[in-house]
């Protein structure tokens, strides 16, 4: 998968390959996302939105932003500090965050909106039910929503 | 003088036989005495015989006299001069003085005589029989007085020696119980030293009973209780009659120490200390024991609690990880499986498709499953809060939504009215709506589906029902109908996890009440559940 597009306007982070290939597919379908950038673990994901490691060079606060969907569950650097470090800085604060997850704890929902998350979404086992669920976000946080310049 | 004889006391009863009376005869002429005493003698007294007034008073000195026959004519003192100081005495107060006289002065004289004291006047030359008669008279007198006096005297003696003999009695009494009480009791002066203590306190002390007397008492209580035990002591002394109670500590002579409750009282008069008191050691080792148990109990508790704490996180753990770790590849069953389908539509015939339907059936019926054990575990876990619950609006609310999900079926329902009780609202309406819901799904061959939900309520405990005119069930197998996972019916005639009435029965139970049913095959169900009834 990668990381390709200078220009993405999603950042999908996601660990397993599965995972990321079906909610690519359901974004594709969607039709309001196709400037899409995925990032495997949180490390990967804080580089790119910092412009550091690999991505050193790339301008931090990543223009051209519009969402990240970020799963909690991640080696290296879990979700929930990839989100704390993202909404503690300037240059990314304003990139809205939306929690993609199979996890219906209390706490993680808790602790993510401590860390000031915008949204948090439960994955739905039924694909159908899924793809429908990205669409509207999709819509949303792409079409609808609204960033500060 | 010679002849005065001492009446000893000692001997009353042996000397009143021979007691006789002192008569005083007082002349300065032998030739009257010796007349007065012819004429007296066969009286059988004591004749004392004085040749002046000084003589006569020296007589007087040492003995008592019945009657004293007084010569008025005398050189020196004569004896008016003598009776006036024979009255001065204290001794010779009240002793009859006879007068006697030669030649009678006149009425002057006699009248002199009876202001010194005289009792009677007899002229000179007597008569012998009124002589003899008169002194006879005093001789009696004084005899009768003396036995008066002597009587007193005896009677006296008698009872000083009950008094003796009966406080003699009393003392024993105490002394028997003193020895015989199995508490522990003493006297203690208001020096601090002990006089008496009875034989308990060897037992208490370790010490015989010998060395105790003389020893300072506050030395035998236990060094880290002494200063305690003289602040309590001190107000005795200042508040005579008060008591008080106390418990302290006193110190055995092996080292080791006893618990004696004691109560003490002062007596100003014998400026003693009354102390009783008694060994309470097994009592205040006993509840030494019940406190340490206690605390025990208390660690144990505390230690439980912890495990539970983390055996409920351990839970918690799991089931977080089952919903993450479960789901996940389930999830991606169904997608793939969905992607593989619309890949594959054209390539697929009719039996394709129906094989590619069980699939996916059975991947959502584990969706389910793995939905409804998390809510049922997540139960365990949650904070539930008591409050009053209108169960009849619940139950409607539960029916109305039922019956909105399969608009037509046309289930007869009918709520009757249902006592409020004290629960929590969330989690009862998941206990009616489960049963209602059961009830819906197993009516769904019937023609004419009946739902009854009904109660009675109770003094502490209402009674709720949900019946059906469904399915019904073997009551050979009620025992499994609440168990996690268990199902009487297969699922091709009726969907389902098994988890609904397990859950139904963890809250109930959660809230202390009780669920049971009742049923037969083809004839529908009964579910009972009880709740703490509300206000």
């Amino acid at each position: 998968m990668g990381l390709p597009a200078e220009d993405a306007e999603v950042l999908l982070v996601e660990d397993d390959r599965d995972e990321a290939e079906l909610a690519l597919s359901a974004l594709r379908r969607s039709g309001y996302a196709d400037k899409v950038a995925t990032a495997a673990d949180g490390e990967e994901a804080l580089h790119y939105l910092f412009g550091s490691g690999p991505f050193a060079g790339r301008k931090p606060g990543a223009e051209g932003l519009r969402l990240v969907l970020l799963d909690l569950k991640l080696p290296k650097v879990d979700g929930l500090e990839v989100l704390r470090r993202l909404k503690s800085d300037a240059r990314t604060r304003t990139i809205p965050v939306v929690v993609l997850t199979s996890s219906q704890e209390e706490r993680d929902i808790r602790e993510s909106y401590g860390l000031g998350v915008n949204s948090y979404a439960v994955k739905p086992v039924a694909f159908d039910k899924f793809v429908e669920d990205v669409a509207r976000l999709s819509y949303y946080w792409l079409t609808l929503n609204r960033l500060p310049g | 003088m010679a002849n005065a004889k001492k009446t000893p006391l000692s001997e009353p009863a042996a000397s009143r036989a021979v007691r006789k009376a002192n008569i005083l005869l007082v002349d300065d002429h032998e030739e009257n005495l010796l007349a007065m005493e012819a004429v007296l003698a066969d009286l059988g007294q004591n004749l004392v015989k004085a040749r002046s007034g000084t003589e006569a008073l020296k007589a007087l000195l040492h003995d008592d006299f019945a009657v004293v026959l007084l010569d008025v004519q005398m050189p020196e003192m004569d004896g008016f001069e003598t009776a006036a100081l024979i009255r001065a005495r204290e001794r010779s107060r009240h002793t009859p003085i006879i007068f006697m006289t030669a030649v009678s002065k006149g009425e002057v004289s006699i009248y002199k005589g009876y202001a010194v004291g005289a009792v009677d006047y007899i002229l000179k030359p007597f008569g012998q029989e009124v002589l003899r008669a008169k002194v006879a008279v005093f001789v009696d007198l004084f005899v009768k007085t003396e036995l008066v006096k002597e009587q007193g005297e005896r009677l006296r003696q008698l009872e000083g020696r009950r008094h003796r003999r009966e406080l003699a009695a009393v003392t024993a009494q105490r002394d028997r119980f003193f020895d015989l009480s199995l508490d522990l009791l003493g006297v203690v002066g208001f020096d601090g030293l002990i006089k008496e203590l009875n034989p308990p306190w060897e037992t208490a002390l370790g010490l015989p009973n010998s060395e105790l007397p003389g020893a300072a008492f506050a030395d035998f209580v236990h060094p880290e209780d002494r200063r305690a035990f003289l602040e309590q002591w001190a107000p005795l002394s200042r508040r005579p009659g008060s008591a008080v109670t106390a418990e302290c500590r006193f110190s055995h002579r092996d080292g080791s120490s006893r618990w004696l409750w004691w109560s003490a009282t002062a007596f100003s008069d014998e400026k003693v200390y009354y102390i009783a008191a008694r060994d309470i050691t097994d009592r205040r080792l006993a509840e030494e024991n019940v406190r340490r148990l206690n605390e025990d109990l208390d660690r144990r508790v505390t230690e439980r609690t912890a495990q539970l704490k983390a055996a409920n996180d351990e839970l918690e753990a799991f089931s977080y990880s089952v919903s993450h770790d479960l789901k996940a590849p389930l999830r991606k069953i169904e997608g793939f499986s969905r992607l593989l389908l619309e890949h594959s539509v054209p390539q697929l015939d009719a039996e394709g498709q129906r094989l590619f339907g069980v699939i996916r059936a059975n991947v959502e019926r584990m969706g389910q499953l793995i939905e409804d054990l998390l809510a049922f575990s997540r139960l365990g876990r949650a904070e539930s809060e008591a409050s009053q619950v209108d169960m009849r609006a619940l139950a409607e609310a539960v029916v109305d939504e039922l019956r909105k999900a399969e608009p037509s079926r046309g289930v007869a329902s009918s709520v009757g009215p249902l006592p409020p009780a004290l629960a929590d609202g969330g989690m009862i309406r998941q206990v009616f709506f489960n049963l209602v819901s059961n009830a819906f799904k197993f009516t769904r061959a019937q023609k004419h589906p009946e739902v009854e939900i009904g109660a009675e309520a109770g003094p502490e405990q209402n009674v709720y029902w949900v019946k059906d005119n469904g399915a019904g069930f073997d009551m050979r197998y009620v025992g499994q109908l609440f168990r996690v996972f268990q199902r009487l019916h297969s699922a091709v005639d009726f969907e389902g996890t098994g988890i609904g009435l397990a859950l139904v029965q963890r809250i109930v139970s959660r809230h202390g009440g009780r669920v049971w049913a009742e049923g037969s095959e083809g004839r529908g169900a009964a579910f009972y559940f009880t709740l703490p009834r509300g206000g």
